[in-house]
C-alpha cells in the first residue's frame, strides 16, 4: 500500500480507537488490504479491532443479502417479462397463421366449387356430343337407305 | 462538543467528500464521540452504496 494510503489508515484508526495504533497493529490489517478503501472494510470484517464493529458488519451483511435477494427477484421479473413478450409474439404469429390458413381454405373452396361446376359442364357437353353423334349417325344411315332405293 | 475539523476529516476519510454544509457539521458536533460519528457514517446508505462491490467481495 502506498504511503498516503497508510497515513489515511492510521488517521482513521486513531479516530475509531481513540488512540494511536502501533505500526504492528496497523500492518496486521493493512497487509490484508491493497488500498485504503479495502482497509476501511477490513477494519470491520476483522472483528475485534473496533468495538461496535459487529453492528456495522451486520448492517453491511444485511444490505448485501438483501441486495442479492432483490437481484434474484429482478432476474425472475425480467424472465417473466421476457416470457410474456414471447407469449404475445407467439399469439400474434398464431393469429396471423390462422388468417393465412382461412384465406387458403377459402381459395381452396372456390377452386373446388369451380372444379365441380367444370365437371358438370363437361358432363353436359359429353351428353350433348353423344346426342349429336347419334343424330349424325341416324342421318347418315337414313341417307344411305335412300341411295340404295334410288339405285 | 466535538471539533469541527475532526468531523470534516471523518467526512473525507469515510464518505470521500466534504460535508454538505456548516449546519451539518455543527449538527454532528453534538454526537457522543467521534467514533459514534464514524460508525454512523460507515452504516450510512451512502457509504454502503459507494462501496457496494467491495462489501460484496469481502462479505460473500
Amino acid at each position: 500500500m502506498i504511503q498516503s494510503d497508510l497515513d489515511r489508515c492510521e488517521l482513521l484508526v486513531r479516530y475509531l480507537l481513540g488512540r494511536d495504533c502501533s505500526k504492528e497493529e496497523l500492518t496486521q490489517i493493512a497487509d490484508s488490504a491493497n488500498n485504503y478503501k479495502e482497509f476501511r472494510i477490513r477494519l470491520f470484517t476483522s472483528l475485534g479491532w473496533v468495538s461496535g464493529a459487529k453492528q456495522v458488519a451486520d448492517k453491511w451483511v444485511s444490505f448485501v443479502s438483501r441486495s442479492d435477494d432483490e437481484k434474484d427477484l429482478n432476474e425472475v421479473l425480467h424472465a417473466l417479462e421476457a416470457i410474456s413478450q414471447e407469449q404475445s409474439k407467439l399469439e400474434a404469429d398464431l393469429q396471423e397463421g390462422n388468417k393465412i390458413l382461412m384465406d387458403k381454405l377459402s381459395d381452396l373452396d372456390k377452386v373446388a366449387t369451380m372444379q365441380i361446376e367444370a365437371r358438370e359442364r363437361l358432363a353436359e357437353m359429353r351428353a350433348l356430343l353423344t346426342k349429336y353423334r347419334h343424330a349424325i349417325a341416324n342421318q347418315v344411315n337414313s341417307n344411305q337407305g335412300k341411295e340404295i332405293k334410288n339405285a | 462538543m466535538l471539533e469541527r475539523k475532526d468531523i470534516a476529516q471523518l467526512y473525507t476519510l469515510i464518505l470521500d467528500r466534504p460535508a454538505e454544509s456548516d449546519a451539518v457539521l455543527n449538527e454532528k458536533r453534538t454526537a457522543g464521540s467521534l467514533k459514534d460519528v464514524a460508525l454512523e457514517m460507515f452504516m450510512s446508505e451512502e457509504f454502503i452504496h459507494n462501496n457496494e462491490s467491495l462489501l460484496k467481495r469481502f462479505l460473500t
